[in-house]
């Protein structure tokens, strides 16, 4: 049945609801493939409906309809793994982890990269001057300035703004202001406790 | 209440974010208009069967139980979907309705919509119905009836249990629905988890990024194994 290959890869993303799976590049080229051999079926039947028999047309009409499902089934995956990328964006910070960026495909790290500058020149461009507002902080209303943090591992020494380092072992409390640690918590390297 | 829920489904809110607002993503609608919607491609290969009113050259692949290279007229064949509109719009077939949206299944649902385990009727029953109904059927209308007035019989218990279930019992609950109610049933208890949260005084409490979560626990799981 037409459009087998297509249906699978986007049931491959549908499995995967909140990781991205490795970019299937056969699947792809399998589909295009397919995708290629019906066109040129319908341009054989096409032409030789215009030179007087009319009886392929049909045949015409449901090459096309497979045709275009291949089309949607290629254009959701692709369109779905980007706004994947883009969501991670906001959860990983700009800096992907290793195991991530190797199931991502090259053009895709294109856009990752570009998105992250559009984001930037965004944040910046916000205020005037030198003023900039990082989006991705202050996700809920804030409550207070400083926060207690508890260090879930060990991740080592970190620079705070004012320029204290503060030494980060597992197990450890610390009071720290809120924008600074913003970013580690939702790494999951601290915890915030109140 | 209702209305919020439906209102919210029939029309998605512009200005919550859905990056943080994870009931705006359960309820990405996923009929006709939304071309990349993963569900609404998955839920278009189900197979029905039409009959075809004139005979098709070359495709004869398309009837399994035929060797034929052509299809020929008259042949009862079962076929996905996706195929169905274009074909139906220019009179190749005679579409036969899926029987769970012919009348006598009408009729039992509207004897008594609440029990009906609409999972079992096809996971993707309101979805697929909104697709039948649109092929401009003689039944179209009673179609889209009988779906609207399922929908607003059953909104009431999946409500009702979204807001006073806890996590265990999840699976029994939405064992009954299908996949539109089971995203309600998920933005309900959501909500529900949510006011929780705010009562405790922790909904100012910062919490680690759902991906990055998950994505320990599946290197965890990784390299445990």
């Amino acid at each position: 049945m037409f459009a087998q290959r297509g249906v699978e890869l986007i049931q491959e993303l549908e499995r995967a609801k909140d990781f991205l799976p490795p970019f299937n590049e056969d699947a792809v080229r399998q589909v295009l493939e397919e995708m290629r051999a019906l066109f040129e079926e319908n341009q054989r039947d096409a032409s030789s409906a215009v030179a007087g028999e009319s009886e392929y047309i049909t045949s015409v009409h449901i090459r096309h309809c497979a045709l275009e499902r291949n089309k949607r089934c290629l254009m959701a995956y692709l369109y779905n793994r980007l706004e994947r990328i883009k969501e991670h964006r906001w959860h990983f910070g700009s800096v992907l982890p290793p195991d991530i960026k190797a199931n991502i495909c090259e053009p895709e790290t294109q856009f990752f990269i570009k998105y992250n500058k559009s984001l930037a020149t965004y944040m910046k461009s916000i205020g005037e001057g030198s003023y900039s507002l990082d989006l991705t902080q202050n996700l809920k209303p804030p409550k207070n300035l400083y926060i207690q943090v508890k260090c879930l591992t060990d991740f080592g020494e970190f620079e705070t703004e004012d320029g204290d380092i503060v030494v980060l072992k597992k197990n450890s409390l610390h009071l720290l202001p809120r924008v600074q640690c913003e970013l580690l918590i939702a790494q999951g390297v601290l915890e915030h406790v109140s | 209440m209702a209305a919020r829920f439906l209102e919210d489904y029939l029309s998605r809110n512009p200005w919550r974010n859905p990056q943080t607002d994870h009931s705006v993503q359960l309820l990405r609608p996923s009929y006709s208009p939304n071309y990349f919607s993963i569900e609404d491609i998955v839920l278009q290969d189900v197979r029905v069967s039409c009959k075809f009113e004139v005979s098709v050259p070359k495709l004869g692949m398309l009837d399994q139980s035929a060797d034929d290279q052509d299809l020929k007229q008259g042949s009862k064949v079962e076929l996905p979907f996706w195929m169905v509109p274009t074909l139906h719009a220019k009179k190749v077939i005679t579409f036969e309705i899926p029987r769970h949206y012919k009348v006598n299944y009408r009729q039992i649902l509207q004897a008594d919509s609440i029990v009906v385990d609409l999972h079992k009727w096809g996971p993707y029953f309101y979805d697929l119905g909104q697709h039948v109904a649109n092929l401009e059927l003689k039944d179209s209308i009673d179609i889209k009836k009988s779906l609207v007035q399922t929908l607003l019989n059953r909104l009431r218990h999946i409500m009702d249990m979204s807001q006073h279930s806890t996590h265990h019992e999840t699976v029994h609950l939405i064992a009954n629905l299908d996949e539109l109610e089971r995203k309600l049933f998920a933005v309900g208890q959501l909500s529900y988890r949510s006011y929780k949260e705010w009562v405790r005084r922790e909904s100012s409490k910062i919490n680690t990024a759902a991906l990055v979560a998950s994505h320990r626990k599946r290197k965890f799981a990784e390299v445990t194994i």
